[in-house]
């Protein structure tokens, strides 16, 4: 008793310091609306007071992934060599990248612009992180990009983050493994390919119909938004207040996704985009819904994928079918040094430099000039870019909402446990657009 | 007399140097960072970055909502039944290797390599191993017939948590093991020699002798070990990143999640009470065993 | 044969197939990671799966040097882990000190702080430590993981040494006092010597737990050549999006991660295996 007394002693002068802490804690708050006045930059030397004009002796950029960077060096060497301005160049993992920017941001020790995802892009502009673009860049920029890649990033009439790599998805089937078993006619909607799917899946010879994700915290999204859409429903309704998926076609697309479940590659709880991917390329699985970076990665070890061919995605019962666009953007951070990190963008936006990169990756150009100057775009035989481009009339995007990773993990969640049978689909829906609707009114 | 009782007094006050240094880090890294933690739990952050005050919105929510009930049982599953299972291996272990035999050196020095390995390491493999396709559990069960087909445990909402303990129960029983049989060696062997003398089989030695003399230092690991359960979040993260759908996340796990994934941080700090105030039931019946003993030496 | 003998034969071969059981399910994951780290990248992802690859891929373990920061990854693992034992023993070493041996004011209740203090997941706390050590300029550097580790291992310490002080003999103090020795003195010249083996228990679990750790590393280091051995790992599994994970590779790096572990508590093995206590019987 004694000890438990001596105990509550110590937890109470927890207690009262709590109180007196907590006074002191109110300026960590105020630190990103008061951004421009802390010093930014790792190395910029000027009066941190202003944030417009500023003298700046270098940059830093961070990648994801480790993207383009044999490109990102060369073109930072040459853009030093150009302006004098230094190009820190960082890479991060693409899972942790937005915990890490956040955190970085709270902290006040922002990099000057990154790579990131465009359900960002509002988020960021809100919260101040980031500054708009129209003013920062050239023209000629400004309108080399396409129309849809610029609505994505913008949010009213101002562009809020650069467009940077994008891919369009579309289905992917393995027609020497559907002539397999007799199938001659490559199916068109869901129904169809559902039908196929039993004679294509044989667990015991290792073969599948389908590879997915139901479990992955993002990936689940890009495998089942597809199917949603093709359904009629919407991860938003049409006032963008509420959830768009509670509902019969929500719920049918959910049921489907979830039969599908049976004849995909039993992975599907721990994998990620990239085992689907992988899942593809060594022939396990006959179809899959992807861009083309699993076929540029057989394409760079040397081997056949002539096997592989790229159609539009599948349709739902009324026909309806999109294609799920992804966009990477380039923000531009609100640290003091703007202006040379949307001279540093601008010169990396280019055929020679960025241009390659989405050459080599097998994604989708948004940039007029990048057609023109490299052939491979525009090769109608290049199965990596042509068959994606034709999608982009039919292409969606995940929106960019403010509180995108928890509507994101809620739905992601929903699917899962209908995958799995812990919940019906309609049970499954309820309670994730239950979850949505809480959260759009906060 | 005078003399001596100030030379005291002063000598207490100046023996506090000693612990200087450490209270100075504590306050700094753990005293204060948690005040703003209590403090941030009264607040939620609005869409466009502003911190409102809402009181005790952010543990009603808590409280309320549909995937709190799976994360205070999957919580309880880990360190309970974690416990259960690491003592009672770690307690095989130590009988097993308590007699004399050859290569007792060698063996012991084996059991401690999954204790000895970075988590990071152990983490990896038994993700490797868990691969439905490819993996060698599967595989194992597959050649013993008893899946007849790939499956997947880690990736399973029913059987992820399992998966997981089974890699934390072969990482910590080792170390249960090693603190159970020092304790079983400080038991004079005269005792079980008298107790053989007296006809007393295996079975009774260890039920009546050694069982109750070591029943204190079982308490107390199972509490230190329950304790570390409770924080694990490296193990637990990098095996699964809390599982699909949050089926093998515990409080920790919920934690991370809000405050970095979400950047929901008054939120995270409200689950951050909650947790601070079960470890403190925690604290004070470990603080009540520790003390029974230190009076026993 | 007497049925006493034929028993005594059945009950060592059952201790025989218990102890090789044992060691299967210990071992396994271990075998799992050499074997691994020795197939070439084709061999990685078999059905079935097979456990001695046909083609002995020994150049991984050179290769892995090209493929990931090995090299840097130690030297800032040493870095850090060095500086948390230095940090730690020299702010340690005095509290376990007065606690066992001194008296002051609040005595008791400190001591309560330190076992208190135990209790808190660095999870907790990860984002206002984040934004101290931002202010304190120390972001991005091996120092603030040494306060972190210092901080988080600090109770652990201070109560292990705390039992080892507890047992070094009265007498030989009284004798040092009555000879004129005043605290410090006593600390350095009795104390340390006579706990070397406790001190150097303390020592290797403050490696451990430094070495392996994982949430600070991760979250306050962004610069690739920091990041200790553990997190560049770690990272491997998570950077390349379009190639797949080289897990050959990973496990080679993997299995030189853990060799320096599992040598060091080879070698300190004796001192844990209870014959510290084995003299406060006596």
């Amino acid at each position: 008793m004694k000890q438990f007394k001596k105990f509550l002693s110590v937890l109470l002068a927890f207690v009262i310091l709590a109180g007196i802490g907590g006074c002191s804690s109110k300026s960590a708050e105020t630190v990103p609306a008061a951004n421009a006045e802390t010093s930014a930059g790792t190395n910029s030397t000027a009066d941190p007071g202003t944030v417009a004009a500023k003298e700046t002796v270098s940059i830093t950029y961070v990648t994801l992934g480790d993207t383009g960077m044999g490109f990102l060096k060369q073109a930072a060497e040459e853009f030093k060599a150009e302006t004098g301005i230094e190009v820190k160049l960082e890479s991060w993992a693409y899972s942790d990248a937005y915990q890490k920017i956040l955190t970085l941001a709270e902290g006040g020790n922002m990099p000057d612009c990154m790579y990131g995802f465009s359900s960002w892009t509002q988020q960021f502009k809100e919260a101040g992180y980031t500054v708009a673009i129209d003013d920062l860049i050239s023209e000629d920029l400004y309108n080399d990009f396409s129309a849809s890649a610029l609505e994505v990033c913008s949010v009213g009439d101002e562009l809020w983050a650069m467009p940077s790599y994008m891919s369009i998805r579309g289905m992917l089937f393995n027609k020497v493994r559907l002539e397999e078993v007799g199938i001659t006619t490559i199916p068109t909607t869901w129904e169809e390919f559902k039908q196929i799917s039993e004679q294509l899946t044989d667990p015991s010879a290792g073969k599948y119909a389908y590879t997915m994700v139901a479990g992955h915290p993002k990936n689940t999204l890009d495998c089942f938004l597809p199917i949603l859409w093709a359904y009629g429903a919407n991860v938003m309704d049409e006032t963008g207040t509420a959830n768009g998926f509670n509902n019969e076609k929500g719920v049918a697309a959910l049921q489907m996704y979830a039969d599908m479940a049976q004849y995909a590659v039993p992975d599907y709880g721990q994998a990620d985009i990239n085992s689907t991917q992988n899942n593809f390329t060594t022939q396990l699985a006959a179809a899959y819904y992807h861009n083309a970076q699993g076929l540029a990665a057989l394409a760079e070890a040397g081997e056949d994928y002539s096997w592989a061919v790229i159609t539009e995605p599948l349709a739902g019962p009324d026909g309806q079918k999109y294609s799920l666009g992804v966009m990477d953007v380039d923000l531009i951070f609100n640290t003091g040094n703007q202006e040379a990190a949307a001279k540093w963008l601008e010169f990396w936006h280019t055929p020679g430099y960025q241009g390659q990169v989405v050459n080599q990756s097998g994604w989708v150009p948004n940039q007029q000039s990048y057609f023109a100057a490299i052939p491979q775009f525009t090769d109608e035989t290049n199965v990596m870019v042509a068959p994606f481009s034709k999608m982009e009339p039919i292409t969606k995007f995940k929106p960019s909402i403010t509180c995108w990773e928890e509507v994101q993990k809620y739905m992601a969640d929903a699917v899962t446990k209908a995958v799995m049978g812990e919940l019906s689909a309609a049970e499954a829906m309820e309670t994730a657009g239950r979850q949505v609707d809480e959260l759009l009114t906060k | 007399m005078n003399g001596l009782a100030k030379r005291e007094r002063r000598e207490k006050i100046v023996n506090l140097i000693y612990i200087l240094p450490m209270l100075i880090i504590f306050v700094t890294f753990i005293l204060y960072p948690i005040t703003q933690v209590f403090y941030m739990s009264f607040f939620e952050r609005k869409i466009n970055g502003d911190m409102v005050f809402v009181g005790l919105g952010n543990f009603v929510s808590l409280f309320t909502s549909p995937d709190t009930p799976r994360m205070f049982q999957n919580t309880f599953v880990w360190v309970v039944v974690g416990v259960f299972f690491k003592l009672l291996l770690g307690l095989g272990l130590a009988l097993v290797l308590y007699r004399k035999f050859l290569g007792k050196r060698v063996m012991t020095a084996i059991m401690l390599i999954p204790y000895a390995m970075p988590a990071a390491v152990s983490c990896m493999i038994w993700r490797l191993m868990y691969n439905p396709m490819f993996g060698h559990i599967i595989q194992f069960l597959r050649d013993l017939h008893i899946l007849d087909r790939p499956g997947d445990f880690l990736g399973n909402t029913r059987t992820s948590l399992i998966a997981v303990m089974i890699v934390n129960i072969w990482a910590v029983t080792p170390f249960c093991a090693l603190n159970i049989l020092s304790t079983m060696y400080s038991i004079p062997t005269y005792i079980y020699e008298a107790a053989k003398i007296d006809g007393a089989s295996g079975m009774q030695q260890f039920f009546f002798i050694t069982f109750p003399l070591i029943t204190s230092s079982l308490r107390t690991l199972g509490l230190l070990i329950g304790i570390w359960a409770f924080n694990t979040f490296d193990v637990i993260y990098m095996v699964t990143q809390g599982g699909p759908a949050n089926s093998s996340s515990i409080m920790v796990n919920f934690i991370y999640q809000n405050a970095f994934q979400f950047n929901n941080r008054g939120y995270s700090a409200a689950i951050s009470v909650v947790s601070f105030l079960i470890l403190s039931v925690f604290a004070v019946v470990y603080i009540n065993s520790k003390g029974e003993d230190t009076r026993y030496e | 044969m007497s049925r006493h003998k034929v028993m005594k034969y059945l009950r060592k071969t059952v201790f025989i197939l218990l102890l090789a059981l044992i060691i299967v399910i210990l071992l396994f994951p271990v075998a799992a990671m050499v074997s691994v780290s020795l197939k070439r990248a084709n061999d990685v992802f078999t059905m079935p799966v097979t456990w001695i690859p046909k083609v002995i891929a020994f150049e991984n373990y050179i290769q892995v040097f090209h493929k990931m920061n090995i090299v840097s990854g130690f030297r800032s693992s040493l870095i850090v882990t060095g500086g948390t034992i230095v940090l730690i023993m020299v702010i340690a070493i005095p509290a376990a000190y007065a606690f066992s041996n001194l008296d002051f004011y609040f005595k008791k209740q400190f001591y309560y702080v330190v076992l208190v203090s135990q209790m808190f997941a660095p999870v907790i706390v990860i984002i206002p430590l984040y934004s101290l050590i931002n202010k304190m300029g120390l972001i991005d550097t091996r120092f603030s993981l040494v306060l972190m580790n210092t901080t988080f291992n600090l109770a652990f310490i201070v109560l292990m040494l705390k039992s080892t002080f507890d047992g070094v003999p009265k007498e030989v103090v009284e004798a040092a006092r009555i000879d004129g020795c005043n605290s410090m003195e006593v600390m350095t010249k009795i104390y340390l010597p006579v706990s070397s083996t406790g001190i150097a228990v303390a020592v290797i679990f403050a490696f451990t737990r430094t070495w392996n750790e994982f949430l600070f590393a991760f979250t306050f280091l962004s610069s690739m050549d920091k990041k200790p051995i553990i997190v560049s790992l770690y990272e491997i599994l998570k950077n390349n999006p379009a190639v797949g994970i080289p897990w050959h590779y990973v496990m080679a790096g993997a299995v030189y991660t853990t060799v320096p572990l599992v040598i060091l508590f080879l070698c300190i093995r004796n001192y844990i295996t209870g014959d510290k206590t084995a003299g406060a019987i006596k």
